[in-house]
This record gives structure tokens, C-alpha cells and sequence, in this order.
């Protein structure tokens, strides 16, 4: 789901050493807005489903939780909520279960490994990642087992805690958890996040690790590599944020929808502390821009690997300038590199090695300047760009 | 009142056919700072707007200036009209520019681009305009011989956006000082104190024309906008060029815009750099995991990995959670292992004192190095060991946490004596399972049957632990 709902703003019961939101939050002069009718009317526009985002989600008051679950249902039949999971209780599961609600858990590994979700000391922060691994278990257990988000950092990866991630990971898969998704550190000027920095070459084990345990764990899937694999695939019609042409102006990849009614952009492109509006127009100039721009000079020409990634996430951009590429490239490409390896071993015909790929990437330019886009899908059903062969299901 | 709702001036030079002297005018795309910002400066920019209209239509009206340029919606033509028939003033078509997108609800609209000028001004304009000359076309538009040289220099070298034209000339300048009146970095929104493209902020002769426009229009009742105009133009801005793209900060609101060019890559800030947030001074220390997850004792506890049972141990204190902040006091452990149940129970609640027994000489030696300021409060021995006292912990503690797999296969009256005394000296019980005992005894009930205790509220099919009495 590409909506957020984010009720309460930034406000959160933890302080992430890592959250990018920590900008925004030490520059706010003044409380969100909150206006429950605002917000349905908002999300009514919108027209889509939304996941109930934060800071944290769970400090609406359950009244309220209630009846936007109960307009989630009714409008679209499910509802979602992202929440570090340390405030679940019973009658939030009750809810849960009622109003179809995917959870979805950040948790960064067991005990120590998620020490980096702060709670403001040793003991609360204990508390909380217990807290989130019960409630897990708990869903799991109630057979509305959550999905997990982990952020790979060095507080969880370096030197042992890899092999005790890993552990954990399988761990979680024998409770039920069949959905995680990895998200690389973010690193920002206004979090603690530096020492926590993984170099791409660091990041690139460890993902390749992770691939690695995912087919031992039979019916788990991590998103990052079913989503990378489709996109190579030109099967990106559902696709999560970081693979389509965001910029920082309106993110297309997530649009955010305030406590007050008011549409917002992904909190990850905030660098500078202020939560800017969205724009009503959308705009290529970031894809237009990377294409044309040389690697040496922060941009993607000449990258095979352009039509999947597209510079990959603004709010992970080198330097903070939103108009470079990502400065996890070298992370994404060997990445990518080896799904292709996997592909073309397993006799499909990744994109980027299409013979028509430079037409392809001309088509989407065009469309890009003339304030357009077009999935990787449809681009090459049109085109005629010969399909994949049918191998393993994405 | 919305930036739309009145014709968006533009600047010269706009020539009818494509050609290489021609500046990009396309609108920037705008993002306010927050929804105050927006609620605030939206309604002030279009006064500003509508002001400066009226001002620039006064000007050329009067001849202070023989021609300016601006672009309409289709819905703005009927008014437009009206306005310019009252000044005597003629409009020549430059072309348009339709747009689509969500704001059009993705329908094309057109949007009309406009020369005005006098009645007696229709030819020299049209000469121009039809000749290219570019020296000419400035004259029209007013430019101070210096703006008119930078921008015929800017334009020939390729530049066509006015926003870099602008900031490129302010950071080469040196000389003189900067001022408000003369600062175009906001010009492509229409707010600017001279109506073309001044060649620096230090520029001298557009400081003059701005200010006597401020004034004329002070004087021509929009005191209030120009007072705006004013404010705005003094923000702390931050205007940055890179890879063809142009971005400008301020406070209020941020624009970015296809600067065409790609270099060269150029960072101005007319007040000075800003100061950058100071990043979080913290270095992440790596610790050891200190035998954290590498008890090899899980197995023995009735789980799968060190993983299960910690998390087994995280859910009986999330069950009971109510339960153990309410209760306060203490709580015994009667199987601790390394106490990772009770340094959870402690974090949930300062008020309970913990306390451990378990069989085990290396959990407990675990258990006293994970809870060392509670090390004589943890002991080794099974449940009889309370009868020799166990230091501090009080008889009867107000919880004790058992394992009934602990009791299940002792013979009958040996388990009815260890139960004695575990209920003798605990007010009350809580009883939770483990992976193996589930497994082998498929419910939290049916094990408490086995162990001879009852729950004493039906458990919850999910649940793990429950408060136990004694059966019968």
C-alpha cells in the first residue's frame, strides 16, 4: 500500500538511534494537527488502501484506531498498520483480527541485535524488543502471523550477530512469519546513525547471506530479492517504493496523508527537518537528470541496471542531494548482478540484458519528459519487448 | 486565493518560433514548508502577484516600460481582456503552453502567452519580436544595459533558465552590496521587485527600478503586498544547481526546475551558507553478545534453539504483564535458567523484587552474571530449596512462575508434596509451558491436567501461562 496514514506525526515511544524522522522531530515548533474527519476525507480522495504509519501507530488512542480500521474495512475490505510492536497488547490482536489487519513488525533481530530502536535506557529498551518479540509470537500463535521489516546495520550484522540474525530469521519462519523485508541504514545528519553505517561491500554480504538462507526456509520470502527478481523481469506492476521514479517533491512511491488531513511526501526525503508539502504536479527531472548524468558525477548513465532502479530511493541519495543516485548503488548493482546471474542460469531473459533494453530506457525517457511514466510491464507488453520465459513464479 | 488564479508574469525575451535566444518560463514546481507555511503564503503570494500585475500593466500604461509578458488561462482570457481594453493596451500572441496532469484533472489546458504594450508600441514590438532582435526585444522589456549584456551573454552560452541566469551572475558578483530590491530567485513564481531578469543581486540599476516599483506600488494602495514582497524577498535562500537540475530553499517554500544546462554545478546562497545541523555525536560501540544467545541449554528447557525460548519467556511476562506490575512485591522463578525471564519482569516493573531457583549450576552461574546486583537472590536447587530460605525472598512471595512439565512425571504423591509446599509459599501461580510440553501435551490445559493443576480462568487458546490452582 502506497498511502500512509500518519495520525500522530513523528511521535513515537522509542527513539531509534537510526530514524530518519529525527530531523523533523527536532525541528517541529508546534504539535500536529489531528482531525479524525480530516483524515477520512483525505483518505476517501485518495481512494486507495492505507497503512497506518507513525512514529508509532499504536499511540492512537483505540477509538480512534478503531474506526479507521473500520473505514478501511469497509472501503477496501483490509487495512494495515507498520508498528515497532512494542505497545501491542490483547485488544489491539482483537482488532486486528476483526478489522483484517496485516501487521507488519520492525524489529531489527532478537534481544541485543535491536538495541539500535532505543527506548531511552538499557532496561526500557530491553522491555520493548521483548515486548515486540512476544507480540510477534502472539500473532503468529492467533494465525495472523505479521510481516517483519529488519534495517541491516552493523549494530545487527557485524561479526557474530550475522549468524545470530540469521538463527532469528529461522526462528521467526518456525513461528509462521512468512514475509520480511530489509531495508538498508539510512544515514542522516540529524541521527546517530553514522557508527551504524555498513560499507556496500558489507551490505552486499550480508544480503547475499540473506538470499542465500531464504530457500532453506521454505515459504519465506524476502521482498527485497522477490521484487528485484520481478523487476529484472519487467513484472513491476506491483512494486515497492524504492523501484519506481520518486522524487523528494512527490513521492509517488509513498504518499503520505498527516494527522490534520494534509497529503505529505515520504518522511525519508525530510534531510533538512522540514516535513515540505507534496506537489501537486508530479515531475522526472531526478530520472531525467540520473540518465544523462555520468557515474562519476553521482548519476546512472550507461547503467544496465537503470530501468529497474531508477537511482533507487531520494531519501538514501549520495550526499543527501536528492538528485543523485543512491549511495547504496554499488549494494543494488551486484545485487542486481547476481539475480541476473540466477536468471539467465535458470533460462529466462532478464531485461537487462535485452538487446532492446536501450529502447526500452528511450520510451521511458520520453514519457518522463513529457510528465509521464509507465510500468516496466506495460513499457515492454507495448513495445513488444519479448517477455520473459515462464520460469519460477515471482 | 491560489498562485493560479491571476496570469503568471513572465520575462523577456519569448520569441514566437523556436529558436536559441529563447528562456525557459515553464513554472518551477513549488513545495511548501508545512501546512502553516501554505495557509499562511499561499493567499500573500498571489496578492503579491496580483499586485505586481497591476503594477507592470501601470508601467507599461504609462510608458515606463514599452512591453511586458505574461501567461493566462483560458479562464483568465475574459478579464484579461476587460483590463487591458480599460489601459488601452494591446496583447500579441507568443505562443502557449498546455498542461496536463492532476491539477487539470489530465486534461489538456492551454495556457496563453502574451506580449502586452501600448497602441503605439504594436510595431516596434512586432518588429522585434518577428526579427529577433534580441537587443531590441530588452530595450522593449527594459533592461538596464548590464541585465540586457548578461542575459544576451547568458543566453548565448546556452543558458536558458532565468533562476540560474540569475544566481550564476549574483555568486560571480563581488562588487557593490547585495539587496532584496534587486533579488530574482523567486522571479519564476512572479514575485520579484524589477520585471526582468536582473544580472546579480548587486546589481545598482535594478536595485533603483526595484525600489521605485515598490513604491509606486505602495502608493497605488498595495501597501500591505508589497510589504510582503518585501519580506519574502529577504528570506535566507539557498539556491543550488546540479546535473541539470535547479533547486532554490527558503523557509517558507522550496521550487525546483529542468535548468537545462548541466553545468556547471553551482551552490549560492545570498546570505551566506547556512549553518548545518550538527549531526548526533554518537558512536556505536561494539559490544560483545557476552554469551547472550549461546546457551546451549534451550534443548533441555523444552525448546528448539535459544531463539524460541527466549521468546517463550518474552511472552509469558507480556501475558502477565498486568498481572506482575499489579501484584509489585516479588516474584520467584522455580525453574530461572539464566534468568532472562526475570531480568524481563524486573524491566517491566521497579517494584518487583526477583528472585531464582533452578537445578542447573551453569544457568544459574548465567543467571546471577545477567542479574548481578540480585546474585544471592538466585540459588540452585528445585522448589524444596524455599524451606531452607532462600535470601530475601519472603514466605509466601506473591508470585511464583512454574513449569508443570517440571511435575508431570514425578509419581503422584511426590508431585502432590512438591505442589504443597510450591502453593504454600506463593500467593500466587502462574503456570506456563514450554514448546516441548505443548507439543507433547497439545494445550496450556491439557498439561495443567497432567501436572494436576487447573487454570483458575479458562485460558485463552493462544495463551502460554496462566494463574494455577490446584486441581479438585
Amino acid at each position: 500500500m502506497s498511502v500512509e496514514l500518519r495520525p500522530l506525526g513523528d511521535r513515537c515511544n522509542i527513539q531509534c538511534r537510526y530514524c530518519y524522522q529525527e530531523g523533523t522531530r527536532a525541528a517541529a515548533t508546534a504539535p500536529p494537527r489531528y482531525s479524525l474527519p480530516q483524515m477520512l476525507a483525505t483518505l476517501d480522495e485518495l481512494g486507495e488502501p492505507f497503512v497506518l504509519f507513525g512514529g508509532e501507530a499504536l499511540l492512537v488512542r483505540d477509538a480512534d484506531l478503531e474506526r479507521l480500521f473500520a473505514y478501511g474495512l469497509e472501503r477496501h475490505g483490509v487495512n494495515a498498520i507498520q508498528t515497532n510492536g512494542a505497545l501491542i497488547e490483547p485488544h489491539h490482536i482483537a482488532l486486528f483480527r476483526r478489522y483484517n489487519v496485516r501487521v507488519g513488525i520492525s524489529l531489527d533481530g532478537p534481544g541485543s541485535l535491536n538495541d539500535m530502536r532505543w527506548a531511552g535506557s538499557a532496561g526500557r529498551t530491553l522491555r520493548a524488543s521483548a515486548r515486540a518479540e512476544a507480540a510477534l509470537a502472539r500473532l503468529c500463535r492467533e494465525g495472523l502471523a505479521p510481516s517483519a521489516i529488519v534495517t541491516l546495520h552493523g549494530g545487527n550484522t557485524r561479526g557474530a550477530r550475522l549468524d545470530v540474525l540469521c538463527d532469528w530469521i529461522a526462528h521467526l519462519h518456525a513461528l509462521g512469519v512468512r514475509r520480511m523485508r530489509l531495508h538498508l541504514l539510512e544515514v542522516d545528519q540529524h541521527n546517530a546513525s553514522r557508527g551504524l553505517r555498513l560499507s556496500d561491500a558489507q551490505n552486499l554480504r550480508v544480503l547475499r547471506r540473506l538470499r542465500a538462507l531464504e530457500p532453506t526456509l521454505p515459504g519465506l520470502r524476502f521482498d527485497l530479492f522477490d521484487e528485484m527478481r520481478r523487476m529484472l523481469l519487467a513484472r513491476d506492476a506491483v512494486s515497492s517504493c524504492i523501484w519506481q521514479a520518486c522524487d523528494p517533491y512527490a513521492t509517488r512511491g509513498v504518499r503520505g496523508v498527516e494527522g490534520g488531513g494534509e497529503r505529505s511526501n515520504c518522511g525519508r526525503t525530510h534531510k533538512d527537518g522540514i516535513a515540505w508539502l507534496a506537489t501537486e504536479r508530479r515531475g522526472y527531472e531526478r530520472q531525467l537528470s540520473l540518465h544523462e548524468t555520468p557515474h562519476a558525477d553521482g548519476g546512472c548513465r550507461g547503467c544496465r541496471f537503470f530501468l529497474m532502479c531508477k537511482g533507487n530511493c531520494p531519501g538514501t541519495a549520495l550526499e543527501g542531494d536528492w538528485r543523485l543516485r543512491s549511495e547504496h548503488c554499488a549494494t543494488w548493482f551486484g545485487l542486481f548482478e547476481d539475480i541476473e546471474r540466477t536468471l539467465l542460469a535458470e533460462g529466462e531473459a532478464p531485461l537487462s540484458q535485452s538487446p532492446r533494453r536501450a529502447e526500452c530506457e528511450a520510451e521511458l525517457v520520453a514519457l518522463w519528459r513529457e510528465g509521464l511514466d509507465e510500468s516496466l510491464q506495460s513499457l515492454t507488453a507495448r513495445l513488444g519487448v519479448a517477455p520473459a520465459t515462464a520460469g519460477h513464479a515471482a | 486565493m491560489s498562485l493560479d488564479d491571476a496570469p503568471r508574469l513572465l520575462r523577456l525575451p519569448l520569441l514566437v518560433e523556436a529558436d536559441a535566444q529563447r528562456l525557459d518560463v515553464s513554472a518551477p514546481r513549488l513545495a511548501w514548508a508545512g501546512e502553516s507555511q501554505r495557509r499562511l503564503w499561499a493567499p500573500r503570494l498571489a496578492a503579491i502577484r496580483a499586485a505586481l500585475l497591476d503594477i507592470e500593466f501601470d508601467d507599461v500604461a504609462a510608458g515606463r516600460v514599452a512591453t511586458t509578458a505574461l501567461e493566462c488561462a483560458p479562464v483568465q482570457i475574459a478579464p484579461l481582456t476587460a483590463r487591458l481594453r480599460s489601459l488601452d493596451l494591446a496583447a500579441i500572441p507568443l505562443g502557449a503552453r498546455v498542461e496536463t496532469g492532476p491539477a487539470t484533472e489530465d486534461a489538456p489546458v492551454p495556457h496563453y502567452r502574451l506580449a502586452l504594450t501600448r497602441r503605439d508600441g504594436i510595431d516596434a514590438l512586432v518588429d522585434a519580436l518577428a526579427s529577433g532582435d534580441l537587443a531590441a526585444s530588452l530595450r522593449l522589456a527594459g533592461y538596464p544595459d548590464c541585465c540586457g549584456a548578461a542575459l544576451t551573454t547568458a543566453l548565448a552560452s546556452g543558458e536558458r533558465l532565468p533562476l540560474a541566469i540569475h544566481a550564476a551572475g549574483s555568486a560571480r558578483t563581488s562588487g557593490g552590496s547585495r539587496s532584496s530590491e534587486a533579488c530574482g530567485l523567486l522571479q519564476s513564481l512572479g514575485l520579484a521587485a524589477v520585471p526582468h531578469i536582473a544580472c546579480s543581486d548587486r546589481c545598482a540599476a535594478s536595485r533603483t527600478l526595484g525600489a521605485a516599483r515598490l513604491a509606486r506600488g505602495r502608493a497605488a494602495g498595495h501597501d500591505a503586498a508589497m510589504g510582503w514582497l518585501a519580506e519574502a524577498l529577504a528570506w535566507p535562500m539557498r539556491y543550488s544547481r546540479r546535473n541539470g537540475i535547479a533547486e532554490l530553499h527558503t523557509p517558507v517554500l522550496r521550487l525546483l526546475a529542468d535548468a537545462g544546462s548541466r553545468q556547471p554545478r553551482l551552490d549560492y546562497a545570498p546570505s551566506g551558507p547556512s549553518p548545518r545541523v550538527p549531526g548526533a555525536d554518537v558512536t556505536f560501540v561494539e559490544t560483545t553478545l557476552d554469551g547472550e544467545f549461546d546457551n546451549p541449554a534451550a534443548a533441555d528447557y523444552g525448546f528448539d534453539s535459544v531463539h524460541a525460548w527466549r521468546t517463550r519467556q518474552a511472552e509469558v511476562v507480556w501475558e502477565q504483564s498486568r498481572r506482575l506490575r499489579a501484584a509489585g512485591g516479588s516474584l520467584l522463578d522455580l525453574a530461572c535458567g539464566d534468568g532472562y525471564l526475570l531480568q524481563l519482569a524486573e524491566a517491566e516493573t521497579r517494584r518487583l523484587q526477583v528472585f531464582g531457583l533452578d537445578t542447573r549450576h551453569d544457568q544459574v552461574a548465567r543467571a546471577r552474571r545477567r542479574l548481578s546486583h540480585r546474585a544471592d537472590a538466585l540459588a540452585v536447587g528445585g522448589p524444596t530449596r524455599l524451606r531452607d530460605g532462600l535470601a530475601g525472598c519472603p514466605v509466601p512471595v506473591d508470585v511464583a512462575l512454574l513449569r508443570p512439565e517440571d511435575v508431570v512425571d514425578l509419581a503422584a504423591t511426590e508431585r502432590a508434596a512438591l505442589l504443597d509446599s510450591i502453593f504454600a509459599a506463593a500467593r500466587c501461580v502462574i503456570a506456563y509451558a514450554s514448546d516441548r510440553a505443548l507439543r507433547r501435551h497439545g494445550t496450556l490445559a491439557q498439561l495443567l491436567a497432567a501436572a494436576g493443576l487447573v487454570a483458575e480462568t479458562a485460558p485463552a487458546a493462544a495463551d502460554i501461562s496462566v494463574v494455577a490452582c490446584r486441581a479438585g
